[in-house]
């Protein structure tokens, strides 16, 4: 059962992966807001907004 | 065996290799550099036995990996090599030193002399931040006249250290390129990245879409060479097909690998794992 969590940008519901771990983003699927992860609980998750993606950010 | 996978931001390709090591009897962590605090006249870090350096900011992952090596940790990649990878500059001088073809590339460090080697090029080129990925700010010039906009705008968001001019010949392409995973001597995905309807670059994080490429004797050979050149380790090759040939754009030091995923048979994070722990 995956978790769900409203976006803060559009209210969407933003779907959260069972595997979900502190500090990932996840993406609003609707606004395309960014995300990240502060907190993960039995209930569910705590996110905050992501800091702008950094110049030196990459693979 | 233990393993810390470094992150700071864990993405997809993390949570893979987690399960991966999970899956092989390991016992991995993954340790997030957002929360610790490194004293740097008592590290101690003997609970593992390997770091396998998998964080998304170039210069974190850079200073933690020095760090980690400091006291004997082996990490994976090396300091050293991830050092010279995440900077365009000095990859494209070790390449063309291995004798890896790469595009004709010149640096100015002044912007009339960037603007003299544009027309070397026949202001067919291509700008690029020394340090940087997913091919932000990668910018194309097809004409004479799109040469002073676009470098206007790379003055603005140049600052040291990356205020250098990285001049590239544009080459000729189709509207993909190949993207090799090695691990070691082993080839462990190949795959074409075609770029999205309407996009210039071919990276998956500009919406590019993977197929599956069959290696040939020159990409085996190719890689093979890129894993002698930088002595083992976990790379990310991109290739681009110009009618001269094979020409290397880049080695990515923590290779995304969803996309590539996508059209591979077997699991790739298995076998980076596999790799860490076997050599
Ligand atoms: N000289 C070139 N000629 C033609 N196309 C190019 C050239 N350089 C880059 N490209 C295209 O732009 C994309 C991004 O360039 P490059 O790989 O150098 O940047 P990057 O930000 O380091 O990306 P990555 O994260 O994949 O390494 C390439 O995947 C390729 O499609
Ligand atoms: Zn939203």
């Amino acid at each position: 059962m995956s978790k769900l969590v409203k976006c803060e940008l559009c209210d969407a519901d933003i779907e959260i992966q069972d595997d979900v771990v502190v500090g990932e983003l996840i993406t609003c699927p609707e606004c395309g807001s960014e995300y990240e992860v502060v907190k993960v609980t039995e209930k569910g998750v705590i996110i905050k907004e992501a800091e702008k993606i950094e110049e030196d950010w990459g693979e | 065996m233990k393993i810390a996978i470094l992150i700071d931001r864990p993405r997809w390709e993390e949570k893979r290799l987690l399960d991966a090591a999970l899956k092989k009897g390991l016992k991995p962590i993954l340790l997030n550099l957002n929360e610790i605090i490194l004293d740097l006249s008592r590290i101690q870090f003997d609970d593992y036995d390997l770091v396998l350096q998998r964080c998304i900011s170039h210069y974190h992952g850079l200073y933690a990996s020095k760090i980690l090596e400091d006291v004997g940790l082996k990490v994976m990649n090396k300091f050293s090599v991830s050092a010279i990878l995440g900077n365009k500059l000095f990859l494209t001088l070790l390449l063309n030193k291995a004798g890896i073809k790469t595009p004709r590339t010149y640096i100015a460090f002044d912007r009339e002399k960037a603007e003299e080697a544009i027309e070397k090029l026949d202001f067919r080129a291509v700008v690029k931040p020394l340090v940087g990925s997913w091919g932000r700010y990668v910018t194309p010039i097809f004409s004479k006249q799109e040469m002073k906009p676009i470098l206007d705008l790379f003055d603005n968001i140049m600052h040291p250290p990356n205020n250098v001019y990285y001049v590239q010949e544009l080459v000729e392409r189709p509207p993909r390129d190949i993207r090799m995973i090695i691990a070691g001597k082993d080839i462990i995905a190949c795959v074409y990245r075609n770029s999205k309807e309407g996009v210039w670059a071919t990276n998956v994080a500009q919406g590019a879409i993977t197929t599956p490429c069959e290696l040939n004797e020159e990409l085996k050979s190719l890689a093979e060479k890129i894993s002698k050149t930088l002595n083992g380790g976990i790379f990310g090759i991109d290739v681009m097909e110009s009618k001269e040939g094979y020409l290397v754009n880049d080695v990515n030091p923590t290779p995304e690998f969803k996309g590539a995923q996508a059209c591979t048979a077997h699991d790739i994070a298995e076998k980076i794992i596999e790799y860490v722990v076997n050599g």
